[in-house]
């Protein structure tokens, strides 16, 4: 594994385990590959695939759309595709690690790749993966969790169903005026304290 | 009068030729341009990010993360751990930032002199600086009346456990206060760069060139001789447009805490000092508190309070600061590390929830040295920021400061950032903190401040820049940015960028 700049899977000797037998695993076992609704801008097939089995997961919304139908892995996609490409290596690294059998035996007790597996294992899977005792694990998790969150929190049409009013109607805020004092003299002066 | 030029004005590889070349549009080089500019200087100010104005700020997170900011908000420590918010456009991270103003604290201004050998900032010398600066971008205090829910909460919390609060100072003039500050202001009421000090640089005559990558400086002997850089289209991973070639008298880097020492270390500048070390953030970790009544967390000035209750909190320990943080929703949904539906009850409740944030100053404890800046094989910044012993002993007792706020303002329940979350909603589970575990990966992190990489001192050997932010031994370069900070501040930073580019433009000027 190349040294980058924004190691997504910066290991240690566990981690370089998994990474070995997981590119076996990847080897041995294919993708159940998903077709994206637009061609892909930075990630490979397989990789978008795992994703957007992640991302129907991860989002899960009563009353709301499905991450298939806010199109989440296409909108990361779309994201990587204005990073540099050294981004997209190092997340399709995680994905794959996260998807491939081999490593899925040694850290999660499963058989199968991620997108071969039922609901609830990926739900196990990732949830055992969001509070391991590996850091590798849980950064894995975290990165693809904040990508897929805020595409989907992004979108206009779902902000209804929390009440988020989106852009206000500035014309109806009625602003105060800012009070001209001369600024506190410092405040970083020590004070007194208190343990909680 | 000028404009702003974009990528769209640039079809060819061109040489340009002027007085000063300032790279970067924020905070510092905004305020130095003006100056020199309006001095009769003829100044040339590149920025890499894009222009955007008031007609382009929809108040969406969908528009403001790929337009506003540094690689479209996903900007991170080298190891994933700390996610780094900074701008990117023109006005720097002043086009973004939540307006919150103070001048540089004179226990800061003592340290540096004591420990960093800067004689020549002390309140008195800054003062009509900052004088300056507050005149042109109307900084005055926000009532406290007009705090928002989260603000008022904060206030109140403080009030009930008898902790020091304070009212905040902002650079905002006729704000409708609608929250959004964050996705660029629609009515310019924030005094951001590009409706302040970059106006008034046009107006007197300088050039500015958005979507302007500058790789690299060239260097004869101890002269800057131009400045390389390559048009970047907005959307673009990559500067791959032509070329550009300034030819400057004199050079100000202006690009802010991590683009600063990069580009020093790309153009192999200084290098017997310690570019890019002593780079500070003021680590955040934050917690949120759900109440009965709403909160609406978007809504209002996003900071207006702050308590500075535990700055200091004795010898060897970290102390940090308090102010509230807006919530919306793709920001509050990537912060919390849940899934599925608990996730999605979680959004459900935003309305009712605060986000109180600490952060903590980092680089006064003697070994405290933050963390580096270097250039990865393409060149991009990359920074590595170690969690240290100090801020995992600061960590618990901030998370336990920030839930006894929450419950003392009125909060029912209180949740931390931890995978899974912590939850208390009494003072009898705050033992439940400290039982969690603190670090990478353990719960949030992040920066929404820069700072140092280039520091200022006397000693090439230690520092990077002279007191009068000129680079050791080099004849007409200087840093004029928020990495000459050889600390971190204890309050936002804005403020003292601007105070200190005023009192940089003599220097520059003076080398032309």
């Amino acid at each position: 594994m190349s040294t980058t700049r924004r190691r997504l899977i910066q290991v240690g000797v566990i981690g370089a385990v998994a990474l070995a037998i997981g590119g076996v695993g990847v080897a041995l076992q294919g993708t159940d590959i998903r077709q994206p609704a637009r061609p892909l801008l930075a990630l490979s097939p397989r990789s978008f695939s795992i994703l957007a089995a992640v991302a129907d997961r991860l989002v899960v919304v009563p009353g709301g759309p499905s991450a298939r139908q806010a199109q989440v892995a296409e909108g990361v996609d779309a994201l990587l595709a204005t990073l540099h490409p050294d981004t997209t290596v190092e997340f399709e690294q995680a994905l794959t690690l996260l998807e491939n059998a081999a490593a899925g035996l040694l850290i999660d007790q499963r058989w199968t790749t991620f997108t071969g597996s039922p609901p609830d294992v990926q739900d196990r899977v990732l949830k055992g993966w969001s509070e391991s005792r590996f850091s590798l694990l849980r950064k894995v998790f975290r990165a693809v969790h904040g990508l897929c969150m805020g595409v989907y929190w992004t979108q206009d049409e779902l902000h209804g169903l929390i009440g988020y009013p989106g852009p206000p109607d500035l014309s109806a805020l009625a602003p105060p005026e800012p009070v001209a004092e001369p600024p506190e003299p410092s405040v970083l002066e020590p004070v007194t304290v208190e343990a909680p | 009068m000028n404009r702003v030029q974009t990528a769209a004005d640039r079809t060819s590889d061109e040489v340009w030729e002027c007085d000063v070349c300032v790279v970067g549009s924020g905070a510092g080089g905004a305020v130095l341009a003006a100056g020199l500019a309006e001095a009769g200087l003829s100044v040339i100010v590149l920025e890499a990010g894009p222009y955007r104005t008031r007609a382009d700020f929809d108040m969406t997170e969908k528009t403001a993360m790929p337009s506003l900011y540094q690689e479209s908000g996903a900007r991170t420590t080298s190891d994933v751990a700390i996610t780094v918010l900074q701008g990117r456009s023109v006005g720097g991270s002043t086009t973004v930032n939540w307006t919150s103003c103070f001048r540089t604290p004179d226990r800061i201004l003592s340290h540096w002199q004591e420990h960093h050998g800067l004689d020549g900032l002390s309140p008195d010398t800054l003062r009509p600086h900052f004088e300056a600066v507050e005149a042109r971008l109307n900084i005055n205090t926000w009532p406290r009346e007009a705090a928002n829910a989260n603000n008022q909460a904060l206030f109140r919390g403080c009030d009930a456990l008898g902790w020091e609060s304070g009212t905040m100072r902002r650079n905002v003039k006729g704000c409708a206060n609608s929250g959004y500050c964050g996705m660029g202001c629609p009515v310019d009421g924030k005094q951001a760069m590009h409706v302040t000090y970059l106006a008034d640089a046009l107006a007197a005559g300088a050039r500015i060139q958005a979507e302007a990558a500058v790789e690299r400086l060239e260097v004869d002997g101890d002269r800057v001789v131009a400045v390389h850089a390559r048009i970047q289209p907005l959307g673009q991973p990559a500067p791959t447009g032509p070329e550009l070639t300034v030819r400057a008298k004199v050079t100000a880097v202006c690009g802010g805490a991590l683009n600063s020492p990069a580009l020093l270390l790309r153009s192999g500048i200084a290098a017997a000092s310690p570019v890019g070390a002593r780079t500070f953030i003021h680590p955040v970790v934050a917690v949120m508190g759900r109440y009965e009544a709403p909160t609406d967390p978007w809504y209002g000035a996003p900071q207006s309070a702050h308590s500075h209750q535990f700055i200091d909190r004795g010898a060897g320990k970290l102390g940090f600061f308090i102010e509230a943080a807006p919530l919306h929703p793709a920001l509050a949904a990537s912060s919390l590390k849940t899934f599925g539906e608990d996730h999605a009850a979680f959004l459900a409740r935003l309305r009712h929830t605060t986000a109180f944030i600490a952060l903590q100053v980092d680089g006064l404890l003697a070994d405290d040295v933050g963390g580096t800046v270097t250039v990865d094989a393409t060149g991009r910044p990359r920074l590595d920021y170690p969690i240290r012993p100090p801020l995992l002993e600061a960590w618990p007792f901030t998370h336990e400061v920030l839930a006894r706020l929450h419950l003392a303002a009125g909060a029912t329940e209180v949740v931390t950032t931890h995978t899974p979350s912590v939850t208390l909603s009494e003072e009898a589970h705050l033992p439940r903190l400290a039982a969690a575990p603190y670090g990478a990966f353990q719960h949030n992190i992040f920066t929404a401040h820069q700072m140092g990489g280039c520091t200022m001192g006397t000693d090439p050997a230690t520092s990077v820049v002279d007191l009068e932010h000129r680079v050791h031994g080099m004849a007409n370069l200087f840093v004029v940015d928020g990495s000459v900070l050889p600390t971190a501040l204890g309050v936002n930073p804005s403020e003292t960028v601007y105070g200190l580019a005023h009192r940089a433009r003599t220097f520059v000027r003076a080398a032309t």
